[in-house]
């Protein structure tokens, strides 16, 4: 049996890649994951990725931000401490509304961004699940789960046919950082 | 004025039209650089025990010598009756030889300050910016031959 | 699609021959991977001087109060605030790069938007300084927050646009910060990828494990979107509000509608003339020509021209309307302008903010770099000009003479406002070092379709109009870093 955990296919050019992802699903051979140094338009369509719902969870939390500062200012200025300054209104709505915007937007940023890090498990410290070390700088690598059906020579050569400048034969599944 | 909250931004200094507001640049108490009473034994005692003296950093205006205001209400607030008209006095107004100030509740119809207030001879200070002060002015009368008639 | 390729006629965004992906890297990441050179040094030492000043004027006021500085009862604020604003507006041409330019498919952004939005932290750190600086009782400054406290819980009062102004520097600090950092997971993580021993580990803590895997490129890119989407109305409501702490008092000058547009429009102008600044300095000592190129400098000093025509258009607004409305305190704030004591610093304003931007009309003088870069520091000289007038003159001769007063800086107003440069500059070129100032990931997005080489392949190709090639061939001219005459046989 190869000790074999995952094969790496390594193109110099994104739309090589593509056409090394087509090849591969013409082929019947799943793909685990497509690491890259930059991000490649139309990707997500091909590999059926499922959009990604930060957008509604953006709007929840803006949503948020901005019912709590609201009720927030209601509660001092017109419930709790009513001060009369100037004579004017306790329930100044206009005046309410700087803050309320102010903190509709950074709950959005602030929601959004920690939902982010934690659904793609980032957070300092954490050790880099990285297969190759150049797809962060100039190489796009396709990552194929060596357990699978297709022979590692016909998916050598499905690679090389698409483009790839290199093959990989990877023991472990990630780079070591040691 | 809560003294005890001003962070000092000088905002409302800045704002105010009259420019009656007064920032204390620096503890003129405490600073070697400046002569003040508290320097000597004997002319601290020339200032008003009742009066704090504000830190640095913090805006002061005429308090409407709120120290007297406050001896005034807890007086009548012990001897369980409302506050009388003229009971309290500020002390500009106790000072000045031709009685030219007067001062008291402007909520109550019935006080000195609101009858004068409603004189015809009152006028307010950059009355057209409606910022509604608390002190009115009175014009003089000058055309007094035709009174006279 | 950006993967593919756009219009012959469009100039390039990345010029250079054979610039490949690799090549990308080392080329913005040799600042970070290397020892500084003799230039670096030299800034560094004159903007840490400058930074020690600071920390010593700021030592002495804090220390003996807010009389070391030139305030008197009738000026409150003369150049602290003046500081506090010009910092505040240049800081907003970074959130303008990277969220407005993002969300109009302004590919150019791609290069600039690393040091714009760095630019915009530094900034709004120096514009924090004069807020903390600037109180009475700064180890008092948490009493602006509504917290409940032992006074009956007495709140703050949420009426004052010093209020709003906690929360909207507040927010737009921290926006911004989060919205650079988000975008610089990728990068770090390049450097990560690169490095060894200590450094390596430095830079995969910061990286926080990015793996650029095509979910986690796809959510970056989401977020990204996201981000600019609300950053953008961020940007115009902070600046707004800084200018209600003005538009909302009742001081002629002081009190007028047009201080929202007029202040957003003037601290984009500012703003973009520090990153042009900053970044016509970059690009030469860090050899990055090839990523901001001619078109980055035009495009930016077309969007100087644009704003600063804004700002003076404002201007002859205020002026007409002050004549027109007959109110004779607004009126004498204008004249006071014009010919009082303090008409230097107004005329200043005037022919720095008006008539210079006007002068980048002409092509030739919008693609001279040290022209260029003059005039940047002339709009952002005029922009302080403009700050201090409308504090000063406003609040040393308003509604009654008998309070009316000079001005004049202490050498400890001088001295903060010169050091907080210094503290900028310092942390500017720190940043250089030890960060990626160009955006690698998202140039590298840009380097199939947009770059000279990929056109020179499309012309080459012979699939283009001879009229869209010759259109093309002459928009290179103007570059600095391509050579036109290499052109002359396709």
């Amino acid at each position: 049996m190869s000790s074999t955990k995952y094969i790496l296919g390594i193109f110099d050019d994104p739309d090589d890649l593509m056409h090394g992802i087509d090849k591969l699903q013409k082929n019947s051979v799943p793909i685990y994951d497509v690491y890259s140094p930059c991000p490649i338009h139309g990707i997500d369509a091909k590999l059926g990725i499922k959009d990604s719902r930060l957008g509604y969870a953006a709007f929840m939390f803006g949503c948020l931000g901005g019912t709590i500062m609201f009720s927030m200012v209601y509660y001092m200025l017109v419930h709790d401490w009513p001060i009369n300054i100037g004579g004017k209104n306790f329930f100044a709505i206009p005046d309410f509304v700087p803050v309320t915007f102010e903190w509709t937007v950074l709950w959005t940023a602030f929601g959004m961004t920690f939902t982010f890090f934690f659904a793609t498990h980032l957070f300092p410290g954490r050790a880099p699940r990285v297969m190759d070390l150049r797809a962060t700088n100039d190489k796009f690598v396709i990552a194929i789960d060596a357990k699978g059906n297709t022979p590692h020579a016909d998916i050598d050569s499905i690679l090389k046919e698409a483009g790839a400048v290199e093959v990989k034969h990877n023991d472990r599944k990630y780079v070591s950082y040691e | 004025m809560a003294y005890n909250r001003c962070i000092g931004t000088r905002y409302c200094a800045n704002n105010c039209p009259y420019k009656v507001r007064r920032f204390n640049w620096f503890n003129y108490w405490n600073d070697s650089r400046f002569d003040n009473y508290l320097n000597n034994e004997h002319t601290q005692l020339v200032l008003n025990p009742d009066v704090t003296t504000r830190f640095r950093g913090v805006m002061e205006k005429c308090s409407m010598c709120v120290q007297r205001i406050q001896a005034g209400k807890l007086k009548a607030k012990i001897e369980k009756r409302p506050l009388k008209d003229g009971e309290i006095k500020v002390a500009c107004q106790q000072t000045c030889s031709a009685n030219a100030i007067v001062f008291g509740n402007a909520n109550d119809p019935n006080s000195e300050v609101s009858k004068a207030l409603a004189s015809e001879r009152t006028y307010y200070v950059l009355e057209e910016l409606n910022v509604q002060p608390g002190i009115g002015y009175q014009v003089k009368v000058r055309n007094l031959s035709e009174l006279e008639a | 699609m950006s993967s593919h390729s756009e219009s012959i006629i469009r100039e390039p965004l990345i010029t250079g021959e054979n610039i490949t992906y690799g090549q990308i890297t080392d080329d913005v990441l040799r600042p970070v991977e290397n020892m500084p050179g003799k230039a670096w040094w030299i800034g560094f030492s004159v903007a840490s001087l400058g930074a020690l000043l600071w920390v010593v004027a700021i030592s002495y006021t804090f220390w003996f109060g807010i009389g070391a500085w030139g305030l008197n009862k009738t000026v409150g604020w003369a150049w602290d605030i003046t500081g506090f604003v010009w910092w505040v507006g240049i800081g907003h041409a970074g959130t303008l790069i990277s969220a407005v330019l993002l969300l109009f498919r302004q590919n150019w952004r791609n290069s600039i938007n690393r040091s714009a939005e760095a630019m915009t932290i530094f900034a709004v750190i120096c514009a924090a300084t004069y807020i903390g600086a600037h109180m009475g009782r700064p180890w008092m400054a948490v009493y602006s927050l509504p917290l409940p406290n032992q006074y009956g819980s007495l709140w703050v009062n949420w009426n004052s646009p010093l209020i709003w102004d906690v929360f909207a520097i507040s927010t737009y600090f921290s926006v911004s910060l989060v919205f650079w950092y988000t975008g610089l997971l990728p990068d770090i993580a390049t450097i990560r990828d690169r490095a060894t021993g200590l450094r390596r580990r430095i830079y995969s803590v910061l990286s926080f494990g990015w793996t650029g895997s095509v979910k986690t490129w796809q959510r970056f890119e989401t977020v990204s979107l996201i981000l600019a989407g609300i950053s953008t109305p961020l940007v115009l409501s902070v600046h707004t509000i800084v200018s209600m702490d003005f538009a909302t008092s009742l001081e002629p000058g002081w009190h007028t509608t047009i201080f929202p547009p007029y202040f957003v429009a003037g601290a984009i102008f500012s703003g973009f003339a520090m990153v042009q600044t900053l970044l016509l300095v970059a690009r030469k000592v860090l050899g990055l020509e090839n990523y901001i190129t001619m078109f980055h400098i035009e495009s930016m000093n077309k969007i100087i021209l644009l704003t600063g025509s804004i700002v003076g258009v404002a201007y002859l607004t205020e002026l007409f309307i002050a004549f027109y409305s007959q109110a004779e305190y607004e009126q004498y704030a204008f004249m006071n302008r014009i010919s009082g004591p303090y008409w230097w610093a107004y005329w200043s304003m005037m022919t720095c903010n008006v008539i210079t931007p006007q002068l980048f009309w002409f092509k030739k003088i919008r693609t001279n770099i040290p022209l260029a870069w003059t005039l940047s520091i002339v709009v952002n000289i005029g922009m302080w000009f403009e700050r201090f007038v409308i504090i000063v003159t406003s609040l040393h001769r308003d509604y009654i003479p008998s309070s009316w007063a000079m001005f004049y800086p202490t050498w400890v107003d001088v001295s903060i406002f010169i050091g907080s440069i210094g503290l900028f500059f310092t942390m500017f070129l720190l940043f250089v070092r030890v960060l990626p100032s160009v955006a690698m990931a998202e140039v590298k997005l840009i380097l199939k379709s947009s770059s000279e080489q990929a056109k020179r392949k499309l012309l080459e190709s012979g699939h283009v109009e001879p009229a869209e090639a010759e259109f093309y061939i002459n928009s290179l001219g103007k570059f600095d870093s391509v050579d036109q005459s290499s052109y002359e046989k396709v």
